[in-house]
């Protein structure tokens, strides 16, 4: 089959594989119909998560058929339609029942490699690095779906693909992201970035009761959408002071919530930018954490920081101090998609959420390279690209 | 032959009995080790292991076995040594706290330094008694290797 290798930074090629075969019994195969590049997958593609080796098949957001089951899946056949959650969980142990899926104990047969890093190891998620367990991923004709029936979600026949896909990964992102703000009536919530996972955190934050919604981002058409879609005020970071802006927006008080929706590779003007891409160069830190520091400084006091950009390890410079004079709230973590893909999927059906209006491309999984550029330059004002088999 | 002892613990979201049960079988150690390759029973509480590879065997016998502890006595060439496994309540009904203390020189039933394969085979142990599988990536499809 064809599947997209990864090789080296900004080296992704599609190459022929074998297969993937039911090796243990809670396994399912799928013959992904759909599959989109999150912008964490620019993480792997920069070279900036470690434990990528030569060859492993990236992706994690995507859906398709089932063709194949290990003897104990029971709720899932051949032939079923299912959207499937990147975050691979057992279901069984005590994080999964508490419904904190991306911290399942058992998931990751990399668990020893993790503890190293983390202290303590998580889930495992789909193409996504050793350290996440290894798994190849879903940028392929197939994938083996392990403990399927927690993964993978059956879904209707007669809703698009382009609507279903996003509920694998970036809709339960930002959807958790909101939630974990705790967002109560009169909320003015700023989220940075305007790709995929920030509007859809723009919209559940409009869906969970905020009043206000500002977007932060750098790119005028990332923002025409935020304002289109999720009735966003929009800031381009690189024509106003975001600090300045944000404290008007709330006449002196600050955001009540502040979502970092972008991560370990968010931009900023002047010498800072150049700052941290210096010292990510040459390894002296993992992550460039410039929204970390605005939404810290702008947060309103006892307000809550919600973090569901992606960061790796090791940061720089963040304001602690501002963090704890000012008692804030962190949320942070790797979604449980387990958790919200039932709740969004009947929201879908219902005709209440629609999140196909980010994607802005569609190419075959043969042109996943040059999706991959197109993507990470922002060229052809992209938001999302889908890829089909 | 060097004789080293290492201790290491985990919690398991299952009752002390369930717990308790699957570790007086010692099929388990061919399931959590990757250097078993055959559990015979000889005789009451008593068994012969095969070795992969090598084609090593000893004998393993049971010394004691109850909802508290489990204690195996290995012996045969360049092997010699006792697996203790002890089982206690988690707290607030969070499952078995399970302690594995291996005690001898084990390293060639292990198949590893006792530091890192004693954690390794608790956790695999967790894995098959909560999902009922060891999660793996073996086999899987892959790239192409490259220079």
């Amino acid at each position: 089959m064809k599947a997209v290798c990864w090789y080296g930074s900004t080296d992704v090629r599609v190459e022929n594989v074998p297969e993937p075969k039911i090796t243990n019994p809670h396994d399912a195969i799928v013959r992904v119909t759909c599959a989109t590049i999150c912008g964490s997958d620019l993480h792997l593609y920069s070279g900036l998560v470690p434990t990528v080796e030569k060859g492993d098949i990236i992706g994690h957001e995507f859906i398709g058929e089932i063709v194949a089951v290990g003897p104990e899946v029971k709720r899932l056949k051949s032939g079923d339609r299912v959207v499937v959650v990147s975050v691979i969980a057992c279901g069984k142990c005590s994080y999964c029942k508490d419904g904190l899926w991306s911290l399942c104990d058992n998931s990751n047969p990399n668990a020893v490699q993790q503890e190293k890093v983390l202290g303590y190891s998580t889930a495992a998620i789909f193409g996504y690095s050793h350290l996440f367990g290894g798994y190849a991923g879903a940028f392929a004709e197939y994938v083996r779906v392990p403990f399927a029936e927690n993964s993978a979600f059956k879904v209707p026949s007669d809703l698009p693909d382009e609507k279903l896909v996003f509920i694998s990964d970036s809709v339960p992102t930002g959807y958790m992201g909101a939630e974990n703000c705790d967002i109560k009536h009169g909320d003015t919530v700023a989220v940075w970035g305007s790709g995929a996972v920030g509007l859809f955190a723009m919209k559940s934050a409009r869906m969970l009761g905020a009043e206000k919604v500002v977007a932060i981002d750098r790119f005028q058409w990332r923002l025409d959408k935020a304002k289109e879609f999720c009735g966003a005020i929009c800031v381009n970071y690189e024509n106003e002071n975001v600090i300045d802006v944000l404290k008007d927006i709330t006449a002196g008080r600050g955001p009540d919530k502040c979502i970092d929706a972008v991560g370990m590779e968010a931009h900023t003007t002047g010498l800072g930018d150049l700052y941290d891409k210096a010292k990510q160069a040459v390894r002296l830190e993992t992550d460039r954490p410039h929204v970390l520091r605005d939404a810290f400084i702008s947060c309103r006091k006892g307000g809550t920081v919600s973090i569901l950009g992606v960061y790796a390890g090791l940061v720089d410079k963040v304001p602690f101090g501002a963090l704890f004079n000012k008692a804030l709230i962190i949320r942070s973590g790797q979604m449980n998609g387990q958790k919200y893909a039932p709740m969004l999927i009947d929201k879908l059906i219902k005709n209440e959420l629609d999140p196909s209006f980010v994607v802005t491309h569609r190419m075959k999984l043969d042109q996943t390279p040059e999706a991959f550029k197109i993507f990470r330059d922002k060229r052809e004002s992209c938001v999302r690209i889908i890829l089909r088999p | 032959m060097e004789r080293t002892k290492e201790s290491k613990s985990v919690t398991i979201g299952k009752s002390r009995q369930e717990v308790s049960d699957f570790w007086a079988d010692p099929l388990i150690f061919k399931e959590v080790l990757d250097t078993v390759d055959l559990v015979q029973n000889i005789g009451q509480d008593s068994f012969q292991i095969s070795l992969k590879n090598i084609g090593n065997k000893f004998a393993m016998k049971i010394s004691q076995k109850n909802q508290d502890i489990v204690v195996y006595l290995l012996e045969g060439k360049n092997l010699d040594g006792k697996i203790t496994v002890e089982f206690k309540d988690a707290p607030s009904g969070r499952g078995t706290e399970v302690r594995l203390i291996a005690d001898g020189n084990l390293v060639v039933f292990l198949g590893g330094s006792m530091s890192e394969q004693v954690p390794e085979c608790l956790r695999k142990s967790k894995q098959l008694i909560e999902t009922g599988e060891i999660p793996t990536t073996k086999g899987q499809p892959h790239g192409p290797s490259v220079w």
